[in-house]
């Protein structure tokens, strides 16, 4: 079941001297197992959007249905916040608990889940995010190294088997190696549980690796929302609201502009470096 | 004898008996006064343990770290060497003291103990250094990110010291604030020729560099100029990563492309212009 | 929104807003200690008057100075109340004395009895229960008035300052002073934080809201925990950020902002002692000229 999203509105402190727009009318669609990436300047309203499709922020203005719940009328909280698991930024501050173990099975428990389920959701959990059960389960998490504590702290969300997955600057603060590894097991993730993944980054080149659809937010509105093919062709609009193309769009832009006769819609690296050579290629004969 | 000289440096971690994870294995290197060196590492190559050492906050467990001749393991000459060698460390809130700006600025100059007027010139000096005037009498926690680190880096500069170390201190920014501390160093490097040691695990900030050192696991794995861009799988075994436009330009070289060597974006377009 | 500002400083160009913090403070303690003392209505009118001036000399909104009472408000009420139905049932002639006019009444207005029990209100329950609620109220406005004029980092140096002579029996008073500031500079940061860390145990279905005292207590180790373990954090990054610049204690230490007394902090000081004096002086009938007796004390 897709997500919803229609007129999505919000203020921060309405009706005082502090007050905010920070939504203005939002609407956009997420099909099941689309991998979402959002991005914009900060401020731009991305977290204050993904708080609202958990119910952390409630709607007040406009409508949203995620798997048939709609969030303007009565629901059940624990069903929709295991269905939307959203992992914050350095999730690894929020690790508390005795156990590594215990730790991750904290949302499980709060579902009211048996004992033997909970085991086996950390257990597959913990498989997943590529930390060995047996030799980390009883560790405290404090002990963990910094990357081991993220993959934890991962691990909790997705052991509530949430069938929407939001993650905000996953990569934030991990040096080059870390980065990959965790867009890469975000893409295991995917591929196991076919989850819808929403991302928000502020890194185009990050964005474009893996999202079928890109949503650009600015001051609060939805600017653009496509496949990363097509938004490499608004670069000047993009730039303009203080984001970056992805490097290999950007160079094929300056590029054009020079002269150079280089299709349209090249997102990638490897399509750069193809198209390039292809017209090197002819230059030669 | 260079301004900042480590000699076979070594500490360890031990966090119980069984876990002892050895963070500098046998360093050394030295800069001059002048030069903006980049060390560059993969998260746990010891890079943030050698910027602690480098102003005495953690002594080597053997080797020796000397500033300007002072030796970090002298107590009495700590206070000395971090008049002379200023850190700037990773997360933007945890470096300030004061509820005001310019109060947190002149924490620096108040321990040096100067008279009032001096500091107040100082605190303006740092502040315009890194454009942050306007900000003078607000909080800090109204700022971004980049900003915050901008205002650390001023509370830095205000001591006034011979060299600035930048532990990480853009790892936590986005790019906007990444790119807001870079051109400060920037600006710094071309106003008074500080020495910088930018200690980092974006290889792109290490491009303006006069040199790089490369740590991997503890060790120096690599010392020396820019050739290293050129040799991406030894990056990547090292567990960094080129800056996008170098991998494509060490890719189109590869497919017979007679492309120079190049270290910025626009270089790279100007050369395929030039051969298309 | 972070902006609860803290300690309700209200910025403005006042002579207030100028005066040294020190004097400040001392003149709030002279009010707070004035208060007690005064036991007639014409004295809490005359420093209710004084109390307005200075909030028109501080161009302070009145509002805002009144809103500080409202946290309070219940707690006056209560006292009020208390005052006015257990103070002693006296049957005894009460006086009412408006300057021009006079009233002899009885004191009590309502009486009952309940076996051994004899409550009731009377006048001088009304008179003690009005008299409670203009104290508390005067004694909540000037402490309010101080914060709203002097920002909390003027206000630590006033009391680093004001504590410098416990130096003598060394006092850590830069210690504290530092200690007071780098709170203050990380209270924003560590809420900020705590709503972060809050937001995401919700996001794992953590229940803060339901269950007795107790069991909400449990549901928040999940919060403090992680806010303890990285608070330690904090203070060891801090720790390494203040090393750096060069911090060795109060050795050799000097501050760029000077604090110093101008002629407007002594008259106020002057001022404010006089009134302290005055009051003294009507509570215990110090001055026994024919100016007082006559005139002042007419007027209790």
């Amino acid at each position: 079941m897709p997500i919803i999203i229609e007129n999505l509105s919000y203020t921060y402190s309405p009706n005082t001297a502090f007050s905010h727009d920070a939504l203005k009318n939002i609407s956009l669609t997420v099909n099941d197992g689309e991998y979402l990436g959002i991005i914009g300047h900060t401020g731009s309203g991305k977290s204050t959007f993904v708080l609202h499709l958990n119910g952390l922020i409630k709607l007040t203005s406009g409508k949203i249905i995620i798997n048939d719940i709609d969030l303007s009328k009565k629901y059940d909280y624990k069903k929709l916040r295991s269905t939307v698991g959203i992992v914050f930024q350095y999730p690894e501050y929020q690790l508390f608990d005795e156990t590594v173990e215990k730790d991750i099975g904290f949302g499980p428990k709060n579902l009211g889940l048996s004992k033997e389920e909970i085991s086996y959701r950390v257990r597959t959990a913990m498989e997943m995010v590529g930390l060995d059960y047996q030799s980390i389960k009883d560790r405290s998490p404090f002990e963990l190294s910094g990357g081991q504590k993220r993959r934890a702290a991962l691990a909790g969300v997705i052991a509530m088997h949430p069938k929407i997955l939001i993650l905000d600057e996953p990569t934030a603060g991990l040096d080059p190696k870390g980065k990959q590894n965790i867009l890469d097991l975000v893409k295991t993730i995917k591929n196991a549980s076919n989850a819808t993944i929403i991302m928000i980054s502020h890194n185009m080149d990050e964005i474009n690796q893996n999202c079928s659809r890109i949503a650009v937010l600015n001051d609060g509105q939805l600017k653009y929302y496509m496949k990363p093919e097509e938004l490499v062709n608004y670069g000047r609009e993009v730039e303009e609201m203080g984001l970056e193309l992805p490097t290999p769009a950007k160079i094929a832009q300056n590029l054009r502009e020079q002269g150079i006769n280089l299709k349209k819609g090249i997102v990638k690296q490897e399509e750069l470096v193809d198209e390039v050579i292809k017209l090197y290629k002819g230059v030669q004969n | 004898m260079a301004l900042i000289e480590v000699k076979n440096v070594k500490y360890a971690y031990n966090f119980n008996e069984q876990d002892t994870i050895i963070a500098v294995n046998d360093v050394s290197f030295s800069i001059e006064e002048g030069e903006f060196v980049a060390l560059v590492g993969h998260n746990g190559s010891g890079k943030s343990t050698l910027a602690k050492m480098l102003n005495g906050l953690i002594v080597p467990m053997s080797g020796d770290v000397l500033i300007d001749g002072m030796n970090t393991r002298d107590d009495d000459l700590l206070y000395d060497i971090r008049r002379q060698l200023g850190v700037v460390f990773q997360n933007p809130d945890n470096q300030m003291v004061a509820t005001i700006i310019e109060d947190d600025i002149a924490f620096g100059p108040e321990n040096l103990g100067l008279e009032p007027q001096e500091i107040e010139k100082r605190v303006d000096w740092a502040l315009n250094a890194v454009g942050m005037q306007q900000y003078r009498k607000g909080m800090p926690f109204r700022l971004s990110g980049g900003q915050k680190q901008r205002i650390a880096i001023a509370g830095v500069l205000a001591i006034a010291p011979r060299v600035l170390v930048l532990d990480e201190s853009t790892s936590m920014l986005d790019p906007k604030g990444r790119a807001e501390v870079l051109d400060i160093i920037k600006q710094l490097r071309a106003e008074q020729k500080l020495t910088v040691v930018l200690i980092t695990h974006y290889m792109d900030e290490a491009t303006e560099a006069d040199r790089i050192i490369v740590l991997n696991k503890g060790k120096i794995a690599y010392e020396g100029g820019k050739e290293i861009f050129l040799r991406e799988d030894e990056l990547k075994s090292y567990g960094l990563d080129v800056p996008v436009h170098i991998h494509i330009a060490n890719t189109l070289r590869k497919s017979g492309m007679d492309i120079k060597n190049i270290w910025t974006q626009k270089e790279l377009e100007d050369e395929i212009c030039r051969l298309l | 929104m972070r902006d609860i500002a803290l300690g309700q400083y209200y910025p403005a160009n006042s002579v207030v807003h100028r005066m040294d913090p020190r004097s400040k403070i001392i003149i709030a303690v002279i009010y707070l200690v004035g208060i007690f003392f005064i036991n007639t209505y014409t004295v809490y009118l005359a420093t209710i008057l004084l109390l307005l001036i200075v909030v028109l000399m501080s161009k302070v909104p009145l509002r805002l100075v009144l809103k500080s009472v409202k946290p309070m408000l219940f707690l006056i009420l209560f006292t009020a109340i208390i005052n006015l139905f257990f103070t002693a049932v006296q049957d005894k002639p009460f006086v009412i004395d408006l300057y021009f006019r006079k009233w002899t009444v009885s004191n009590i207005i309502f009486e009952a009895r309940w076996g051994f029990l004899h409550f009731g209100i009377t006048w001088t329950g009304v008179n003690n229960a009005l008299k409670m609620a203009l104290r508390l109220v005067l004694l909540v406005m000037g402490p309010s008035l101080l914060t709203l004029t002097t920002t909390p980092v003027t206000l630590t140096d006033g009391v680093e300052l004001l504590m410098k002579p416990l130096n003598i029996i060394r006092f850590p008073v830069h210690e504290l002073a530092l200690i007071m500031s780098i709170t203050l500079k990380f209270i924003p940061t560590i809420m900020e934080e705590t709503d972060k860390i809050m937001m995401a145990q919700r996001a794992r279905c953590a229940d803060f809201d339901s269950g007795n005292l107790f069991k909400k207590a449990k549901a928040m180790l999940p919060v403090l925990i992680p806010l303890f373990v990285s608070s330690l954090r904090r203070a060891e990054e801090l720790a390494y950020a203040m090393d750096s610049r060069c911090y060795r204690g109060s050795k050799g230490r000097t501050k760029m902002k000077i604090l110093r007394l101008k002629a407007r902090d002594f008259l106020g000081l002057l001022f404010f002692a006089a009134f302290l004096f005055l009051i003294l002086a009507i509570k215990y009938n110090w001055l026994y000229t024919w100016f007082s007796i006559s005139f002042l004390s007419r007027l209790v």
